[in-house]
């Protein structure tokens, strides 16, 4: 091989293979995508957080709520705002399918974040909503459960682990096909 | 010694010698030492050494926002961003060490979460890539500079030579020359014709009619 050859075929070598991990890369990148408080992957995504992960929170009517505390029953967790459009668009949704839902020993609660407890009190009254809420003033619940936007919903089993996680607004039949799915599971009918 | 052995030896003394292998292999190792030398001097502060601020703000630099467009969460200004620098100023008060949180953010936002990879696996190659790119680059501006000094050395030789072996043959006088010229033709005539010159003919000629 010419001596000149041999150095360059040293250097281009790994030079090509690193502009082609380059370019591969920045194909497959994340950079660009996402925007604050927007989810970019909507439905069913991995659970985001430890499996057994505790939620302590004080609700708007000042009781204290342990995730823990609701072991033995389905819990179905909502982190929403009052300022999000697909959140006000499933608010009604929700708040009819606690009605049936809870009759069945199913619970939901409702996280609120990045928003101010005034407007979240008005929202909970305009809506109707039954279940208890809390506001997640300083983030910290969110960022726990991993949650990058709103609407974020994580559905718990009896045993108090979250075993799946859906992201954006969901309708009715979404909503009575998940928490179907999870009591099947849970009286032992079908897989999980 | 005739003209033509100080030329030969002269040929065989500028015979190009082979690059210095020792100096070849010291600036391989002058790169190899220093690089790494390099690496350990910027990351060898430890965590313990800095304040809480300095933590958060160091590791604030080494994380993603999960929902922005390309910026650490230093850069930030979302409000996920904001939260999640809360829980890593928290989690430093709570005694976690800079891997402890990375790992925290990482089982919550993914591998993405990580301004620079992660160096294992796949991985990796983001890592020696450059390194190999830098220390194949430095091989390369070491071997041309080698050669340029080579190149340069022979033309240098190669001109004391062309020079000596120019000096080494004389010039010769034209009549001289012309002398040899004739002392030739003289010889091929008479190897062609017989013995006799025709230049000792005209010569002996030239005599009788003197």
């Amino acid at each position: 091989m010419p001596s000149r050859t041999k150095p360059l075929l040293l250097v281009g070598i790994p030079l090509l293979i690193f502009v082609v991990v380059l370019i591969i890369g920045m194909l497959q990148s994340d950079v660009g995508r996402g925007r604050p408080g927007v989810n970019d992957t909507l439905g069913e995504v991995a659970v985001s957080t430890d499996r057994f992960t505790d939620l302590q929170v004080t609700t708007l009517d000042g009781r204290p709520l342990r995730l823990s505390d609701l072991r033995g029953s389905i819990v179905m967790i909502d982190f929403w705002s009052s300022w999000c459009p697909p959140c006000r668009s499933e608010a009604p949704i929700l708040a009819v399918a606690y009605e049936r839902w809870s009759e069945l020993g199913v619970e939901f609660v409702g996280i609120s974040i990045w928003d101010t407890e005034s407007d979240v009190r008005d929202f909970v009254e305009l809506h109707g909503i039954e279940y208890p809420n809390a506001v997640d003033e300083s983030g910290q619940i969110a960022v726990e459960f991993g949650v990058r936007g709103i609407p974020e919903k994580f559905f718990v089993n009896p045993e108090g682990e979250i075993v799946r996680k859906i992201n954006g607004p969901n309708t009715s039949q979404s909503l009575d096909e998940v928490l179907t799915q999870m009591s099947d599971t849970a009286i032992g009918i079908g897989g999980n | 010694m005739s003209a033509t052995d100080d030329s030969l030896s002269m040929l065989m003394s500028s015979t190009p010698r082979p690059p210095s292998i020792w100096r070849t292999l010291v600036s391989i190792g002058f790169v190899a030492i220093s690089v790494p030398l390099l690496w350990l001097a910027t990351g060898c502060v430890n965590e313990d050494d800095l304040t809480t601020d300095q933590r958060a703000y160091q590791l604030s630099q080494q994380l993603m926002c999960p929902v922005c467009d390309g910026q650490t969460l230093d850069q930030s200004q979302a409000q996920l961003s904001l939260d999640m620098q809360a829980v890593i100023e928290r989690k430093i008060e709570e005694g976690e060490s800079n891997a402890e949180i990375r790992d925290y953010f990482v089982a919550r936002y993914g591998e993405v979460v990580l301004a620079s990879p992660d160096a294992g696996g796949f991985n990796i190659i983001a890592w020696v890539m450059p390194v190999i790119i830098f220390v194949g680059g430095a091989l390369l501006v070491v071997n041309a500079f080698l050669n340029m000094r080579r190149n340069r050395r022979d033309d240098a030789r190669g001109n004391e030579v062309e020079e000596s072996t120019d000096s080494a043959l004389e010039p010769m006088r034209p009549g001289e020359v012309m002398d040899e010229y004739l002392e030739r033709a003289d010889r091929e005539i008479a190897a062609a014709v017989g013995n006799v010159s025709p230049r000792a003919e005209t010569d002996a000629d030239n005599g009788d009619r003197n």
